[in-house]
């Protein structure tokens, strides 16, 4: 396996999974015990969510939210990967049978020291932290997430991006025999991502490799993902293949699908509406009452990024 | 022995089996995730798929000559006004929470919600109408022409579905292409009927 399996005695720290245990869960178990249908209860369960390998990492608390986690069963069924299907709750059983390895990652493009690694190279390469940092999906509905991951700095540091270097270019495996959804024109494949430069050095921006202190579950963007917690879900490109720096601004695939409704910064923005709904409010999920969204979701101190830049026109 | 009797109990016992599954996705242990969002969709979806199902009624039954189908045209309209009134109350308190203001804004910067809203208002009066004894009451000519209302609400119905959807297009899609094959068949049977007038469908069509 690529991770490190040599159990969970190598853990730091970890968040305890009762944490993570769904209310519903708990209400459930109880009421088809009580029906002596245990078998079917289980059976109706959404898919198991971990690969069950551990990781070894530090929290790192200044960097985290205090805020509780979401359901672990919540975070993994409900989730937007339309490689797999357009449908929030089966992505977990489309990718239940998707190779996460071997795998490679190829940092290229402008850079003066271009390499692909594999995913535990990178793991090994740099100290893994969970950050828990707060998700907001630009459909309106957000998670708090125990991320595990590295900051993106660390590689593009390694790689030492040349002066001409101003974009970094994010692509997802294509592979349509794996990933079914990539057969249908719904948007422009492989689903292409990218940040300005300083914006991927920012130390919020990370790498994930895992998640509620075990390896990416493949719904969620196994083996190694993207995570910009100040810009709306979908900038937190899945299944990466490829880092490219570049000199021009990269084409988005959301970008490319529907120039009016998604661009290319993201930055969650009460005060910019979706064209066909409002941004101003979130349901957290778990939640009853949909809660007030904050500019750059919170995290006013990416705010020093976008000095003197119209919010509105640069959406 | 008649077959509506028993055609109409049917039709009542299946069609609040979606609003059971909704409960049930709601309560079960890794059900939705986002009830009151996922809820307002499967709403919404199911009155679609009633409000096809009730213009189907007329086309299937001249096609295949089945009387007896007749009934369900209404019962279908009544479901779909039912699970419509559903989407819009869970939209109204508990999706926006009741908050009027948001609300408004809403209805005002997003054509969707406007169009949903103006959908919902059509179908009112159609379910109020729906009784046999009302349209007696209204005559026939008169009750046909308000009912005739159900095809643009259903356009609109499409159209609010497709303004929701993101990129994947597919599901609005299907509903418009079925819609657009009712329509069609509906302007096919009118031509057949005005190329040869025929008596006896004259009288059930009054009846």
């Amino acid at each position: 396996m690529q991770y490190d399996t040599a159990a969970a005695d190598m853990r730091d720290e970890i968040t305890p999974k009762e944490l993570y245990l769904n209310r519903r869960q708990i209400m459930a178990a109880g009421g088809t015990a009580l029906l002596g249908a245990t078998a079917l209860g289980q059976m109706l369960n959404a898919v198991p969510a971990q690969a069950g390998q551990a990781l070894n990492f530090t929290r790192n608390q200044a960097l985290s939210t205090d805020e509780k986690p979401t359901d672990l069963d919540e975070a993994t069924n409900y989730c937007n990967f339309y490689e797999f299907t357009t449908d929030k709750d089966t992505v977990g059983q489309r990718a239940k049978a998707f190779r996460i390895e071997p795998w490679q990652v190829a940092v290229s493009g402008l850079v003066q020291h271009p390499a692909t690694f594999s995913v535990p190279e990178l793991i090994s390469a740099f100290p893994l932290e969970e950050r828990i940092y707060r998700m907001r999906c630009v459909e309106g509905w957000s998670m708090v997430l125990p991320w595990i991951g590295f900051p993106l700095a660390s590689l593009l540091k390694k790689a030492q991006p040349t002066q001409q270097a101003k974009f970094v270019e994010f692509i997802t495996l294509h592979d349509p025999a794996q990933m079914p959804g990539q057969k249908r024109g719904v948007l422009p494949w492989p689903y292409v991502e990218g940040l300005r430069l300083d914006e991927a050095m920012h130390p919020l921006t990370i790498l994930a490799v895992g998640m509620y202190g075990e390896a990416l579950p493949r719904q969620n963007g196994a083996p190694i993902r993207l995570v910009v917690p100040w810009k709306y879900g979908f900038k937190s490109i899945k299944s990466i293949v490829t880092i490219r720096l570049t000199e021009t601004m990269p084409r988005t695939s959301w970008a490319n699908a529907n120039a009016q409704e998604y661009g290319f910064y993201a930055n969650v923005n009460p005060a910019v509406d979706h064209p066909r709904w409002s941004q101003a409010r979130e349901r957290r999920i778990g939640e009853f009452s949909k809660r007030k969204t904050l500019l750059f979701n919170g995290y006013s101190e990416v705010s020093s990024l976008y000095r003197g830049m119209d919010l509105v026109k640069n959406f | 022995v008649s077959l509506r009797d028993p055609l109409k109990f049917l039709f009542r016992l299946l069609a609040p089996l979606p609003l059971a599954w909704m409960a049930w996705q709601t309560l079960r242990a890794g059900g939705w995730a986002d009830p009151i969002a996922q809820g307002l969709r499967a709403l919404g979806l199911w009155a679609l798929i009633f409000l096809l199902l009730c213009l189907a009624v007329t086309p299937v039954r001249e096609l295949c000559n089945w009387q007896v189908i007749h009934p369900l045209r209404r019962l279908a309209g009544l479901a779909a006004f039912g699970y419509a009134t559903a989407h819009l109350a869970v939209y109204l308190l508990l999706d926006q929470g009741g908050d009027w203001q948001a609300i408004g804004r809403d209805i005002l910067r997003h054509r969707r919600i406007a169009v949903g809203l103006f959908t919902w208002a059509i179908l009112l009066p159609l379910a109020l109408t729906s009784h046999q004894r009302v349209k007696q009451w209204l005559g026939v000519k008169r009750w046909q022409a308000l009912h005739s209302l159900t095809y643009p609400a259903a356009i609109l119905a499409v159209l609010h579905y497709t303004w929701l959807v993101k990129a994947d297009q597919l599901r609005p899609l299907i509903s418009a292409l079925i819609l657009g094959i009712l329509l069609g068949s509906r302007v096919l049977l009118r031509l057949r009927e005005t190329r040869r007038p025929d008596p006896l469908s004259q009288n059930r069509r009054s009846s």
